[in-house]
Parts: structure tokens; sequence; C-alpha cells
């Protein structure tokens, strides 16, 4: 078949039409290449942490991940090591019973504070320094209610409770915030304190202070 | 460049199945919720839930948890809003450029985002929820996060929508979870929620918080605006304008015990903000519907110029496509609020006592049996949407337009030549 001669339609585009069509269709050719690539991008990806562990480093939220956790394990357990307090014991005839973590912040935290009040605990158990109370000891529980008045806590009851129920200290904890939100980030700064009572006393006779900062931003 | 054009002909027909799929909410839990029928409602909002696109599985979440609540199941609906949540502030801060463009030029629907007043109700809800379910510190944690929320310190006071059944809501909360401070706070944030401020001394009692949601929420439907320009014709623009909906129980009275207590206090009107919302962004919405209008305009004009080559046809094709839906205006909104909210406390001697809730205007009295403990909190959550009964919409009726803005945006069109007939 000869080949048809005739007008080209192109070379006969006056240049200005030329140059907005080509800007036009680079706009569009650009969205849809986008669009194809969201579109493309199909199925989620499973991976596992022991063959990439950077997964474990990204931060996702401005809640506690594990990366906060262990730092705040390790920043208490430096404290609590070096600590007079844990000097002058003479090592396990003490009781000590792990109790809780309060959560007075804007972040639904509560699972990742019964993880790092479980941590504590494994600590504890597994360095021997003190007996520790069992999770599911009536002692344990009977301490936290009467703890959970907080202000209407009775010396002398609690003085009573730890004698009867061969109980020495206890670990608690509360994790408080500062947290601020503008129109491109929200900002939490946590202040978390864990701390060992004296029961008989209800003396605080061990605090530590452990900060982590979060932010999310556009 | 051809492979090119090709792979955009292709894209952009991946946009013409997703559009024409699209996700508009159909009416049928509405009716259903509105009608009485919850677990009706409930069946149908699952279904959609699980089938919903990202762009919309927030919002039916949000709707999904009012249909919960109603039916007291308060833990899932918790839940439920604590996801919407977390997807709606990672939204916040999202910026989109290529989702932002295609929505843009083609209609393809972006996520849902919520109006500040809307953005306030999920933290509100998700107190009542929390507290309903029992769980007192996560009630506190949603407490929290609506004070972060309502105290931003670069947000334009006109643009925070002050939610004084939330500020007493989360007062009532953090003081019953032993956060003094912050309840205080709380409670000087709203002083006309005086009443709902715990006495210095409960002396062993417990407490009721009899909390009335009323009426309906208006919703966002399409409305013809009609701009008047420099020439003096009205030019249409179809916008998402807010159309108010049943009032629903004008009030709630509460007896205790067979004993009057009085009317539950509005201390939200929710119909009020959202319809002053509406108000500040109708300027916004005109501009960028012209806009959207005009690049869509241009689309065709350039398929015209190019009508035998491939680009043309498909430009062309989806030009007109989208120049038929050009205006459909976004009518995405949390339908299922209520448009009214108050509470009532009643510090009670602990033991069963008995909560009437009589509404205005609607049959017997709703009973409520709580066994209340002392030093506690116990919840008795009143809807009334359920009774109020299901109204077709009718058509809504928008308005004109004038002024600079007004101005500006017909040169806009003109210049792009944007088919806008005057009003017959």
């Amino acid at each position: 078949m000869p080949p048809v001669v005739g007008p080209d339609r192109r070379s006969t585009a006056t240049a200005p039409s030329l140059v907005w069509k080509n800007l036009l269709m680079l706009r569009l050719v650009s969205v849809s290449l986008a669009l194809a690539l969201t579109l493309g991008a199909c199925g989620p990806t499973i991976q596992r942490g022991t063959d990439d562990p950077s997964i474990d480093e990204a931060a996702m939220s401005t809640r506690l991940d594990r990366v906060d956790l262990e730092k705040a394990l390790g920043d208490w357990y430096e404290q609590f090591s070096g600590s007079k307090f844990l000097a002058k014991q003479d090592g396990g005839d003490q009781t000590i019973a792990v109790l809780r973590i309060d959560n007075d912040t804007s972040e639904h935290i509560g699972s990742s504070l019964r993880n790092l009040i479980d941590s504590v605990e494994t600590r504890l158990v597994n360095d021997g320094d003190f007996s520790v109370v069992s999770n599911d000891s009536i002692a344990k529980e009977a301490i936290a209610a009467e703890f959970m008045r907080g202000d209407a806590v009775d010396a002398s009851t609690m003085a009573e409770l730890g004698k009867q129920l061969g109980v020495h200290y206890f670990v608690s904890g509360r994790v408080g915030e500062s947290a601020e939100k503008t129109s491109d980030a929200r900002r939490v700064q946590y202040f978390l304190f864990l701390r060992v009572v004296e029961v008989e006393t209800v003396r605080n006779v061990f605090q530590a202070q452990i900060d982590i900062t979060k932010q999310i931003s556009g | 460049m051809e492979s090119l054009r090709m792979v955009s002909a292709r894209s952009l027909v991946c946009v013409l199945v997703l559009v024409a799929t699209g996700c508009t909410t159909p009416p049928d839990p509405y009716k259903s919720f509105y009608g009485g029928q919850l677990a009706a409602a409930e069946t149908i909002l699952r279904t959609q839930v699980a089938a919903a696109d990202d762009a919309n599985r927030t919002l039916l979440r949000l709707e999904l948890a009012s249909v919960l609540q109603a039916r007291g199941n308060f833990s899932e609906a918790a839940q439920l809003l604590v996801s919407a949540d977390n997807k709606l502030e990672v939204l916040d801060y999202t910026s989109a450029p290529v989702d932002d463009v295609v929505g843009f030029a083609f209609a393809v629907e972006s996520d849902w985002r919520p109006s500040p007043p809307e953005r306030t109700m999920v933290n509100v809800q998700n107190m009542l929820n929390f507290l309903g379910a029992g769980e007192l510190d996560s009630a506190a944690v949603e407490a929290r996060r609506l004070a972060v929320l309502l105290t931003q310190p670069d947000v334009d006071e006109d643009d925070i929508y002050m939610n004084d059944f939330g500020w007493g809501l989360a007062g009532v909360i953090l003081a019953a979870s032993g956060d003094k401070g912050e309840a205080e706070d709380a409670f000087a944030a709203a002083p006309e929620n005086e009443a709902l401020r715990p006495g210095a001394d409960l002396g062993g009692k417990g407490t009721l918080l009899v909390v009335a949601q009323l009426g309906q929420a208006p919703v966002r439907r399409q409305a013809t605006y009609y701009l008047t320009g420099h020439d003096g014709q009205p030019h249409p623009l179809n916008l998402p304008a807010m159309q108010a909906r049943s009032a629903g129980a004008s009030a709630a009275t509460v007896a205790l015990d067979g004993s009057p207590m009085g009317e539950i206090p509005i201390q939200l009107n929710l119909e009020e903000q959202l319809m002053s919302r509406f108000d500040d962004e109708l300027a916004l919405l005109v501009t960028a519907a012209a806009l959207q209008a005009g690049i869509r305009s241009e689309l065709i004009k350039e398929g015209v110029g190019d009508h035998d080559g491939k680009w043309g046809k498909a430009s062309r094709a989806v030009g007109e496509f989208f120049l038929a839906s050009v205006q459909e205006a976004d009518e995405r909104c949390w339908s299922l609020l209520a448009g009214r909210y108050g509470a009532m406390r009643l510090d009670v001697e602990p033991g069963p006592h008995t909560v009437s809730v009589s509404l205005a205007g609607g049959g017997a009295p709703l009973e409520f049996t709580v066994d209340v403990v002392a030093g506690q909190l116990s919840l008795v959550n009143v809807v009334s949407g359920p009774s109020d009964g299901y109204r077709d919409y009718g058509e809504l009726k928008g308005g004109t337009y004038s002024g600079d803005r007004a101005e500006d945006v017909l040169r806009f069109m003109e210049n792009a030549s944007l088919v806008s007939s005057p009003r017959p």
C-alpha cells in the first residue's frame, strides 16, 4: 500500500497550542502514571522482624511501641540497679509486689503499660534481689485495691496489710504527658514515673523518671 | 510517547471504573435507624464497612459506632471510634499531592475528612462509649484527647467549635477517675456546666449521669447556588450544602425513683454549629467547585482539538464523563449524630435506682434500672433518633451568592469557557 501523502495534522498546529497541549498532556500523563502506580500497588506485605530488624525501628504513631518500652525499661533498670535502695538489700529475703502503671495521658496505651510492668517484674524475678509476689496473689490484689484509693489510702491499713500478707514493697507507676496539637503536628511528651513504695510506711523508697517524646506531623 | 499515552488511557479507564462503582452511601441504614430498626441498621452498616474502600471506611465506622451505641454495645462502638480517630489523626497531617490532584481533576473520591464539629464529636461520643462500657480510664483518655483538640494554639477561635457538652462530660469523667486538676480545667472551660461538677464530698454516694442526644444533626446535600456576577445573570453551581432534618424530641425530662428531677439542660447545639460551619466555608466551596469545573472543561476542549488521535478520544471521553458529574457535590457526613446534647448529674445512694426519661412529643417514658455503686459513675444514655422516625429528604434549595468572590469565580469560569447557563 503506497504511503498516504497529506497534511500532517500536528505540523499545522500553531506553536502556542502545541506548547499548551504538551503541557496539559504532561500533567495528565503524570497524574495518570501516579494513579497507575497507586492502583498497581496491590496486596499487603507481611514481614518478620528477625528477617528485617528495621521494621521494629519505625515509629508508627504517637503511642508507645517496643522501642519506647525497651528504652523505658533500660532507663528504669539503670537507675534502679544503681540506687541506694537496692544497695541496702541483703538479697532475696524481702518480698515485693508489682502493681500497675496508671495511664494519665491522651493516648490509649494501657496494653503497652501492662507490657512494661510485666517486663519490670521479669527483671526483678530474674535478678533475685527480691522475692516477687505472683500475679494471681491475693496479697497483690489486696494491696492494689487499697492503693487505688489514692488520697484516701490509709497508712495504718496498708501497714496491717503488709504485715498480714508478708509484702514489704510494691512497685507502681504513672505516666503523664504534655500533649499539644497544631494544624500540622501533634507532639506527646511522656513522663513516666516508676516508684517503689514501702508498704509499712507508704513511703516512696525509690523513684525513677523516664521521658519519651513522640510526634506525628505532616 | 505513544506508550505513555496508552498507559495514560489505561489508567483513566481505571479511574472510570472506580468512579462508576463508587461509594455513595445508600440510604437504607438511615431509614432503619430512624425507623427504630437498629438491628437492621447494624447489619447493613457492617456489610458496608466490610465492602468499603479506604476513602469511605472511616465514615462508615463512625456511622456503625452510632448504631452500636444506640443498641448499648458500647465496647465495640468504642473500639470502632478509636480506630476511626487514629485514621483521622493520620489524615489530619497527611499531605497527599497525588490524591489531591487526582481527586481534584477527576472527581475520584478522596478520603473523607470531617468538619471540625464532626471531628470533635469523635472523642465526645467515645467518652460516652467507654463510660457505657465501664472503662473509666479509657474514657479519661478520650476526655484528654478532646481537651488537646479544643485547645489547639494555632487555630483561630472562629475555627474551634467549642463543645460545652464535651467539656462537661470530660470534667465528670476526669473527676471520677481522680484527675482533679484536669477536671477543674474542663469545668472551667464551660462554666455553664456547673451542675455537672461533683460536690465537695459525695459522702459514699454514687453518680448517675443521664445523657440525652436529641434530634438529628443536619446533613450535607447537594444544592444549587446561583452566582450573580458582573453580567447580572445567575450562574448555577452545585454545592454540598447543609440540610436540616427532624428536630426530634425538643426536650427530655428525668424522674428518679418516681420523683421528677427536671429537664436535661442542652449544652451543645450541634445543628447550629454545623450550619454555621457551612456558612464559614461557603466561599471556599464555591471556589473549589468552579476550579474543578474549569479543569474538566479544558480536558474536553483538548480532546476536541485532537479528535482523531487516541489521546484525543480518551481525553474527550473522560472529560465528558466527568463533566456530567462535574458539580456532583460531596455529600458525605456523619449522618447519625444527634442535633442537640445535654447531661444531668444525679448523686444518689448506692443500690438500685430507676431512671425514667420522657421525651417531649414522643411516646412512653424510657425506663432504666441502674445499680449504683458508691464512688462510681454510671451512664444512662438516651438517643432519641430511633424514635424520631425517618423522613425522606426533600429537595434542598440553594441560594444566591454574590460579591467579590462570586465575581472572581465567574471570571475564572468564563475564561475556562465553562458551560454555565443562566437560571431558566
